[in-house]
Protein backbone atom coordinates (compact mmCIF):
# COMPACT_ATOMS: atom_id res chain seq x y z
CA UNK A 1 0.00 0.00 0.00
CA UNK A 2 1.34 3.18 -0.97
CA UNK A 3 1.96 5.44 2.28
CA UNK A 4 0.33 8.89 2.86
CA UNK A 5 0.37 11.04 5.46
CA UNK A 6 -1.72 13.89 5.68
CA UNK A 7 0.20 17.19 6.70
CA UNK A 8 -1.39 19.75 8.35
CA UNK A 9 0.21 23.37 8.59
CA UNK A 10 -1.94 23.94 11.48
CA UNK A 11 0.61 22.08 13.18
CA UNK A 12 2.90 25.01 13.49
CA UNK A 13 3.78 26.28 17.34
CA UNK A 14 3.58 29.88 16.19
CA UNK A 15 5.64 32.19 18.95
CA UNK A 16 3.55 34.81 18.69
CA UNK A 17 0.30 33.06 17.50
CA UNK A 18 -2.61 36.04 17.32
CA UNK A 19 -3.75 32.94 14.95
CA UNK A 20 -5.91 29.96 15.49
CA UNK A 21 -5.19 26.90 13.93
CA UNK A 22 -8.63 26.70 12.36
CA UNK A 23 -7.63 30.12 10.12
CA UNK A 24 -4.03 28.52 9.38
CA UNK A 25 -5.54 25.09 7.60
CA UNK A 26 -6.19 25.02 4.50
CA UNK A 27 -9.63 25.42 2.70
CA UNK A 28 -10.95 22.12 1.98
CA UNK A 29 -12.12 22.95 -1.14
CA UNK A 30 -8.33 23.63 -3.18
CA UNK A 31 -6.97 20.55 -0.87
CA UNK A 32 -5.56 18.08 -3.92
CA UNK A 33 -7.98 15.24 -4.61
CA UNK A 34 -5.96 11.83 -2.56
CA UNK A 35 -5.86 9.71 -5.71
CA UNK A 36 -7.21 6.17 -5.96
CA UNK A 37 -5.50 3.12 -6.37
CA UNK A 38 -6.37 -0.64 -7.77
CA UNK A 39 -5.13 -3.25 -5.82
CA UNK A 40 -4.49 -6.45 -6.89
CA UNK A 41 -4.73 -10.08 -4.49
CA UNK A 42 -3.38 -13.09 -4.78
CA UNK A 43 -5.04 -15.78 -4.75
CA UNK A 44 -3.88 -19.69 -4.84
CA UNK A 45 -5.70 -20.09 -8.21
CA UNK A 46 -4.29 -17.84 -10.82
CA UNK A 47 -1.58 -18.71 -12.59
CA UNK A 48 1.51 -16.60 -12.78
CA UNK A 49 1.52 -16.37 -17.22
CA UNK A 50 -2.67 -15.98 -16.39
CA UNK A 51 -1.97 -12.36 -14.44
CA UNK A 52 0.88 -11.24 -16.37
CA UNK A 53 -1.39 -11.85 -19.35
CA UNK A 54 -4.10 -9.44 -17.94
CA UNK A 55 -1.75 -6.90 -16.66
CA UNK A 56 -0.64 -6.66 -20.38
CA UNK A 57 -3.97 -6.48 -22.08
CA UNK A 58 -6.05 -4.45 -19.82
CA UNK A 59 -3.40 -2.05 -18.77
CA UNK A 60 -0.49 -2.18 -21.93
CA UNK A 61 1.58 -2.56 -19.60
CA UNK A 62 4.99 -4.25 -21.23
CA UNK A 63 5.74 -7.54 -20.17
CA UNK A 64 8.52 -6.51 -18.15
CA UNK A 65 6.20 -4.08 -15.91
CA UNK A 66 3.56 -6.43 -15.68
CA UNK A 67 6.11 -9.92 -14.80
CA UNK A 68 7.30 -7.21 -11.89
CA UNK A 69 3.76 -6.44 -10.55
CA UNK A 70 2.65 -10.09 -10.73
CA UNK A 71 5.55 -10.88 -9.11
CA UNK A 72 5.08 -8.30 -6.50
CA UNK A 73 1.05 -10.36 -6.08
CA UNK A 74 2.25 -13.31 -5.57
CA UNK A 75 5.02 -12.45 -3.09
CA UNK A 76 3.80 -9.79 -1.19
CA UNK A 77 0.26 -11.06 -1.48
CA UNK A 78 -0.82 -7.63 -3.15
CA UNK A 79 0.49 -5.03 -5.50
CA UNK A 80 -1.16 -1.49 -6.92
CA UNK A 81 -1.81 -1.96 -10.43
CA UNK A 82 -3.04 1.47 -11.26
CA UNK A 83 -3.86 4.97 -9.50
CA UNK A 84 -6.08 7.88 -10.83
CA UNK A 85 -10.00 8.86 -10.26
CA UNK A 86 -12.36 6.86 -8.35
CA UNK A 87 -14.20 6.19 -11.27
CA UNK A 88 -11.41 5.81 -13.44
CA UNK A 89 -10.36 2.77 -10.54
CA UNK A 90 -13.93 1.34 -10.49
CA UNK A 91 -13.79 1.01 -14.47
CA UNK A 92 -10.13 -0.91 -13.51
CA UNK A 93 -11.50 -3.59 -11.24
CA UNK A 94 -14.73 -4.31 -12.95
CA UNK A 95 -12.43 -5.22 -15.80
CA UNK A 96 -10.23 -6.89 -13.42
CA UNK A 97 -13.37 -9.08 -11.96
CA UNK A 98 -14.24 -9.68 -15.61
CA UNK A 99 -10.59 -11.70 -16.10
CA UNK A 100 -11.12 -13.36 -12.86
CA UNK A 101 -8.56 -11.41 -10.44
CA UNK A 102 -9.32 -10.56 -7.39
CA UNK A 103 -9.01 -6.27 -7.00
CA UNK A 104 -10.42 -4.02 -4.76
CA UNK A 105 -10.03 0.13 -4.85
CA UNK A 106 -8.95 2.63 -2.23
CA UNK A 107 -7.81 5.82 -1.40
CA UNK A 108 -4.44 6.73 -0.71
CA UNK A 109 -5.10 8.21 2.52
CA UNK B 1 -4.40 -35.23 -26.22
CA UNK B 2 -5.20 -31.63 -27.58
CA UNK B 3 -2.71 -29.58 -29.98
CA UNK B 4 -2.68 -26.13 -31.05
CA UNK B 5 -2.04 -25.16 -34.56
CA UNK B 6 -1.44 -21.44 -35.62
CA UNK B 7 -3.96 -20.21 -38.48
CA UNK B 8 -4.31 -17.32 -40.62
CA UNK B 9 -5.37 -15.05 -37.89
CA UNK B 10 -5.33 -16.90 -34.48
CA UNK B 11 -5.32 -20.68 -33.53
CA UNK B 12 -6.93 -24.03 -34.67
CA UNK B 13 -7.78 -25.78 -31.22
CA UNK B 14 -7.87 -29.37 -31.31
CA UNK B 15 -9.58 -31.33 -28.04
CA UNK B 16 -9.79 -35.13 -28.38
CA UNK B 17 -12.60 -37.46 -27.45
CA UNK B 18 -12.05 -37.57 -23.64
CA UNK B 19 -11.56 -34.14 -23.17
CA UNK B 20 -14.52 -32.38 -24.89
CA UNK B 21 -16.73 -34.33 -22.47
CA UNK B 22 -14.57 -32.99 -19.43
CA UNK B 23 -14.58 -29.39 -20.34
CA UNK B 24 -18.39 -29.28 -21.41
CA UNK B 25 -19.04 -31.06 -18.71
CA UNK B 26 -17.33 -28.57 -15.78
CA UNK B 27 -18.48 -25.43 -18.25
CA UNK B 28 -22.13 -27.08 -17.72
CA UNK B 29 -22.03 -26.68 -14.16
CA UNK B 30 -20.04 -23.32 -13.75
CA UNK B 31 -22.90 -22.00 -16.40
CA UNK B 32 -25.70 -23.45 -13.86
CA UNK B 33 -23.99 -21.79 -10.65
CA UNK B 34 -23.89 -18.61 -12.29
CA UNK B 35 -27.62 -18.64 -14.34
CA UNK B 36 -29.34 -19.84 -10.79
CA UNK B 37 -28.15 -16.29 -9.51
CA UNK B 38 -29.55 -14.77 -12.11
CA UNK B 39 -32.78 -16.24 -11.71
CA UNK B 40 -33.15 -15.82 -8.01
CA UNK B 41 -33.19 -12.13 -8.47
CA UNK B 42 -35.77 -12.70 -11.13
CA UNK B 43 -38.74 -11.18 -8.58
CA UNK B 44 -36.93 -7.93 -8.73
CA UNK B 45 -37.62 -5.19 -10.05
CA UNK B 46 -38.14 -5.24 -14.02
CA UNK B 47 -37.35 -1.44 -14.57
CA UNK B 48 -34.03 -1.77 -12.47
CA UNK B 49 -33.15 -4.96 -14.48
CA UNK B 50 -34.02 -2.46 -17.81
CA UNK B 51 -31.20 -0.14 -17.02
CA UNK B 52 -29.03 -3.34 -15.55
CA UNK B 53 -29.10 -2.10 -11.58
CA UNK B 54 -29.14 -5.60 -9.97
CA UNK B 55 -31.30 -5.09 -6.42
CA UNK B 56 -29.17 -7.52 -4.70
CA UNK B 57 -26.45 -6.14 -3.47
CA UNK B 58 -24.47 -8.63 -1.16
CA UNK B 59 -21.34 -10.66 -1.72
CA UNK B 60 -23.26 -14.08 -2.67
CA UNK B 61 -23.58 -16.87 -0.06
CA UNK B 62 -22.71 -19.60 -2.27
CA UNK B 63 -18.54 -19.47 -2.30
CA UNK B 64 -18.04 -20.10 -5.81
CA UNK B 65 -20.53 -17.15 -7.06
CA UNK B 66 -18.98 -15.26 -4.13
CA UNK B 67 -15.42 -15.74 -5.99
CA UNK B 68 -16.73 -14.75 -9.34
CA UNK B 69 -18.26 -12.08 -7.96
CA UNK B 70 -16.02 -10.65 -4.97
CA UNK B 71 -16.27 -7.14 -3.60
CA UNK B 72 -14.52 -4.26 -5.12
CA UNK B 73 -14.44 -2.16 -1.37
CA UNK B 74 -13.46 -3.45 1.67
CA UNK B 75 -16.19 -0.92 3.19
CA UNK B 76 -20.00 -2.74 2.90
CA UNK B 77 -21.88 0.00 2.25
CA UNK B 78 -19.21 1.33 -0.88
CA UNK B 79 -19.65 -2.70 -1.52
CA UNK B 80 -23.00 -2.60 -2.27
CA UNK B 81 -23.75 0.07 -4.34
CA UNK B 82 -20.80 -0.46 -6.48
CA UNK B 83 -22.28 -4.17 -6.98
CA UNK B 84 -26.02 -2.91 -7.36
CA UNK B 85 -24.35 -1.18 -10.61
CA UNK B 86 -21.88 -3.44 -12.07
CA UNK B 87 -22.82 -7.01 -10.98
CA UNK B 88 -25.50 -7.15 -13.90
CA UNK B 89 -22.71 -6.50 -16.73
CA UNK B 90 -20.28 -8.65 -15.43
CA UNK B 91 -22.95 -11.61 -15.00
CA UNK B 92 -23.57 -11.24 -18.89
CA UNK B 93 -19.89 -10.82 -19.44
CA UNK B 94 -19.19 -14.14 -17.61
CA UNK B 95 -22.22 -16.12 -18.90
CA UNK B 96 -21.83 -15.30 -22.70
CA UNK B 97 -17.66 -16.52 -22.29
CA UNK B 98 -18.99 -19.79 -21.18
CA UNK B 99 -21.45 -19.98 -23.44
CA UNK B 100 -19.51 -19.50 -26.25
CA UNK B 101 -17.54 -21.51 -25.02
CA UNK B 102 -20.10 -24.64 -24.83
CA UNK B 103 -21.68 -23.79 -27.95
CA UNK B 104 -18.08 -24.16 -29.80
CA UNK B 105 -17.92 -28.03 -28.40
CA UNK B 106 -19.70 -30.82 -30.37
CA UNK B 107 -21.95 -32.92 -28.35
CA UNK B 108 -19.71 -35.69 -28.78
CA UNK B 109 -16.37 -36.53 -29.76
CA UNK B 110 -13.23 -34.44 -30.54
CA UNK B 111 -13.28 -30.71 -31.73
CA UNK B 112 -11.15 -28.62 -33.88
CA UNK B 113 -11.93 -24.88 -32.70
CA UNK B 114 -11.18 -22.21 -34.61
CA UNK B 115 -10.40 -19.30 -32.38
CA UNK B 116 -9.65 -15.29 -33.44
CA UNK B 117 -7.77 -12.64 -31.04
CA UNK B 118 -11.39 -12.18 -29.24
CA UNK B 119 -12.15 -16.14 -29.23
CA UNK B 120 -8.73 -16.66 -27.44
CA UNK B 121 -9.68 -13.82 -24.92
CA UNK B 122 -13.18 -15.26 -24.12
CA UNK B 123 -12.04 -18.87 -23.79
CA UNK B 124 -9.10 -17.95 -21.52
CA UNK B 125 -11.63 -15.80 -19.38
CA UNK B 126 -14.23 -18.78 -19.36
CA UNK B 127 -11.54 -20.88 -18.56
CA UNK B 128 -10.25 -19.18 -16.08
CA UNK B 129 -13.61 -18.88 -13.89
CA UNK B 130 -14.29 -22.50 -14.38
CA UNK B 131 -10.44 -22.86 -12.68
CA UNK B 132 -11.39 -20.84 -9.81
CA UNK B 133 -14.81 -22.89 -9.58
CA UNK B 134 -12.70 -26.15 -9.42
CA UNK B 135 -10.53 -24.07 -7.08
CA UNK B 136 -13.65 -23.41 -4.40
CA UNK B 137 -14.87 -27.34 -4.96
CA UNK B 138 -11.35 -28.48 -4.49
CA UNK B 139 -10.73 -26.08 -1.24
CA UNK B 140 -7.35 -24.56 -3.29
CA UNK B 141 -4.71 -22.79 -1.14
CA UNK B 142 -1.28 -22.11 -0.67
CA UNK B 143 -0.76 -25.86 0.43
CA UNK B 144 -2.59 -27.41 -1.94
CA UNK B 145 0.29 -29.01 -4.27
CA UNK B 146 1.49 -31.09 -0.88
CA UNK B 147 -2.06 -32.33 0.14
CA UNK B 148 -2.83 -33.44 -3.41
CA UNK B 149 0.90 -34.79 -4.24
CA UNK B 150 -0.81 -38.50 -2.84
CA UNK B 151 -4.56 -38.09 -4.69
CA UNK B 152 -4.75 -41.85 -6.23
CA UNK B 153 -7.60 -42.13 -8.88
CA UNK B 154 -9.78 -44.01 -6.18
CA UNK B 155 -9.77 -40.88 -4.33
CA UNK B 156 -13.11 -38.88 -5.31
CA UNK B 157 -11.28 -35.37 -5.77
CA UNK B 158 -9.16 -37.28 -8.26
CA UNK B 159 -11.15 -36.39 -11.49
CA UNK B 160 -11.45 -33.12 -10.56
CA UNK B 161 -8.36 -32.90 -9.65
CA UNK B 162 -6.97 -34.31 -13.33
CA UNK B 163 -9.39 -31.62 -14.95
CA UNK B 164 -8.39 -28.39 -12.85
CA UNK B 165 -4.48 -29.24 -13.72
CA UNK B 166 -5.38 -30.21 -17.38
CA UNK B 167 -7.51 -26.31 -17.66
CA UNK B 168 -4.53 -24.65 -16.37
CA UNK B 169 -2.18 -26.80 -19.10
CA UNK B 170 -5.23 -25.49 -21.61
CA UNK B 171 -4.91 -21.78 -20.34
CA UNK B 172 -1.30 -21.34 -20.65
CA UNK B 173 -1.32 -22.65 -23.96
CA UNK B 174 -3.77 -20.54 -25.25
CA UNK B 175 -2.07 -17.42 -23.60
CA UNK B 176 1.29 -18.37 -25.38
CA UNK B 177 -0.89 -17.81 -28.47
CA UNK B 178 -2.32 -14.55 -27.52
CA UNK B 179 -1.03 -10.88 -29.03
CA UNK B 180 -0.42 -7.88 -27.40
Amino acid sequence: MIAGSRSRSGGIALEHASISPAEVLPDVDWLPQAPWITIVWNDPVNLMSYVTHVFMVLFGYSRERATVLMLQVHNEGRAVVTSGSREEMERDVERLHAYGLWATLEQTF
Amino acid sequence: MSSFAKSNRGLILHLDATEVPVLRSFATEVLEVITARDQALGGEDPLARMVEISTNDKLPENPILARLFPNAYDDEQLASEFRRYTETSLHGKKEQAIANLLHSLPLSGAASIKLDEDGIDEWLRAINDLRLALGVILDIDENSDKRFADTKEEDPEFYTLQAFYWLGWLQENLIEHATY
